[in-house]
């Protein structure tokens, strides 16, 4: 246990050693103070447009953050033979992809934590510049709005760990973590274009086949994806806040689990 | 010389050129753009699926863009085709697809599509969608329920509309007996001029709202001139065969200006109508408007 503690404890502090941290940071800080600028080309739903900005902003630094220092600090220490070093110790594989992946989610929740903070400024500053009677905005929903984009950059860490767990460069990783990330982003809205059979789209069979494996595979990220929800402050539906971290703690677990499995059986060079 | 000498005159040689071209290459750009125009519209499910998880933003980029080219078109005072405002419906049907709970293309569909194109209906297409997504909103049923009385002549639907508003929050305390009065059809004008002066009175964007001063304006003139012509009515028993006669009899000092650039006549059936028919010049106008 105590292995897993310092290994995350170093994997995270290599994350915020690393310098492509501080050019995230700039940039969402950059969108930030653009929000409150931006927000004047709109008319009444202010709110909505800087809520959607900043939750963007923080989805899109985090994946940034997630996919580059991730895949660097993971399958780096295959790439650069530095998991010598650690694999010559005390530890087991099993508990060197856990200490990773568990530093990877420190890294996470404290830059999600630091952005949420910074990113409530302007859509605050944004509700006392034009009060619409016509809006509705709870803050509420905009924080688990936030605490799920944390979630959906673990579940990405740990596709990441599987997939560095099966290929030897990080470059590798990096490119079918990204397609994971764009699969996992779309598959819900393909599956439901399957499933509302939209005029004048075919779909074979074999299609379809492929659609509904890649649905199930594949993460579905659109579940964490509360953007909207948070704009409007419209309710969330109940059992919602149970259910969909639910088939996070399995998929993650799948991911970190076949990941430990293959690192195991794995003969480095 | 020394190649360090040669670097430099090179890289001044360079910079020069580089500013001189300048004006060149941005009229090559500005032609390109002028060509490009307003850009394209996607079916929403290929805007969702390329968007990822950034469906609202995409719909707040889609938004400015549609708003920026026709705040344009309003400040220079150039007409907008019949085309562009197609574009502009299109645009605004894939950004309330993205996000159907975003307020301001519906402000913008209604304040462009139903009082400067003449499109009422396409104006309340986007609307319903309002209705049905801002549940909690008033303003869209009433502006459904106003278009379909004023723009459309269906009083009745429109009624029914007001009565869908008049059940939400917040919702203005005369609804109710407005819709009751479109649905006995009466005081068409006098109506006209109450919702009017609640869209003014809610209006954020002082370009819009602009555009119904001049409207309020408009009919508050055409209200003094109706219930001159009553009153004409009343004293002579007969209908007058044109405003300068209210003028001759000393109902009224002078027939007023028509904002518009028109001028106010007396129709057939006895109502007041301009020769602008309540539109600018070079603007088309409301086709099925009957005031």
């Amino acid at each position: 246990m105590s292995g897993i503690i310092s290994l995350a404890h170093i994997t995270l502090k290599e994350g915020i050693r690393n310098r492509a941290l501080f050019g995230i940071f700039i940039l969402a800080l950059l969108m930030f103070a653009a929000t409150i600028a931006l927000v004047n080309l709109f008319m009444r739903d202010i709110v909505k447009v800087a809520v959607d900005l900043s939750l963007s902003t923080i989805s899109f630094a985090g994946l940034l953050m997630v996919v580059f220092i991730g895949t660097s600090l993971l399958a780096k220490d295959i790439d650069k033979r530095t998991i010598y070093m650690v694999i010559s110790r005390p530890v087991s594989r099993t508990q060197y992809v856990i200490g990773k992946y568990l530093g990877l989610c420190f890294l996470v929740v404290v830059a999600v934590l630091l952005l949420g903070i910074v990113s409530s400024l302007p859509v605050y500053i944004s509700s006392i510049m034009y009060k619409n009677p016509q809006a509705v905005f709870s803050w509420k929903i905009y924080f688990i709005a936030i605490v799920f984009i944390a979630l959906k950059l673990m579940l990405i860490a740990s596709v990441i760990v599987f997939f560095s767990s099966i290929t030897s460069t990080s470059f590798i990783s990096l490119v079918l973590t990204i397609a994971a990330y764009l699969i996992g982003s779309t598959n819900e809205t393909v599956k439901g274009i399957l499933d509302s059979k939209m005029e004048g789209v075919e779909i074979t069979p074999p299609m379809a086949f492929i659609i509904k494996g890649v649905y199930y595979v594949f993460p579905n990220l659109s579940a964490f994806d509360l953007k909207l929800q948070a704009a409007h402050g419209l309710a969330l539906a109940e059992g919602y806040l149970l259910s969909v971290p639910l088939y996070w703690l399995l998929y993650t677990g799948i991911m970190i689990t076949a990941g430990s499995l293959i690192m195991e059986r794995r003969e480095f060079p | 010389m020394s190649p360090k000498w040669y670097a430099t005159v090179l890289l001044f040689v360079l910079t020069v050129c580089y500013a001189l071209q300048f004006p060149w290459f941005e009229a090559a750009r500005k032609n390109v753009r002028n060509v490009e125009s307003k850009g394209i519209t996607l079916p929403p499910e290929i805007v969702k699926l390329m968007s990822l998880e950034y469906n609202a933003i995409s719909a707040d980029f889609f938004y400015v863009r549609a708003s920026q080219f026709f705040g344009g078109k309003v400040l220079t005072k150039s007409a907008a085709t019949q085309d562009d405002w197609e574009w502009l419906y299109r645009n605004l049907d894939v950004i309330t697809e993205l996000d159907p709970y975003f307020e301001d293309p519906y402000y913008l569909g209604n304040a462009y599509l139903a009082w400067i194109a003449g499109m009422p209906e396409k104006a309340n297409a986007l609307l319903v969608k309002g209705v049905r997504a801002r549940e909690w909103d008033w303003m869209m049923p009433f502006f459904v329920g106003f278009n379909k009385y004023y723009f459309l002549n269906k009083h009745q639907e429109g009624g029914d509309y007001l009565l869908i508003a008049s059940k939400r929050p917040g919702a203005w305390k005369a609804l109710p007996t407005l819709a009751a009065r479109l649905h006995y059809n009466e005081g068409r004008t006098e109506n006209a001029l109450a919702f009017l002066i609640t869209f003014w009175e809610s209006e954020p964007d002082a370009r819009i709202k602009r555009n119904y001063e001049v409207r309020i304006d408009a009919l508050k003139k055409i209200l003094s001139l109706e219930k001159a012509v009553s009153r004409y009515k009343k004293k002579t028993g007969r209908s007058p065969q044109n405003l300068k006669v209210l003028v001759q009899t000393g109902i009224i000092e002078k027939i007023p200006d028509d904002p518009y650039g028109g001028v106010f006549y007396v129709d057939k059936d006895g109502s007041i109508k301009s020769s602008s028919k309540l539109a600018f010049a070079g603007r088309p106008h409301g086709k099925s408007r009957k005031k």
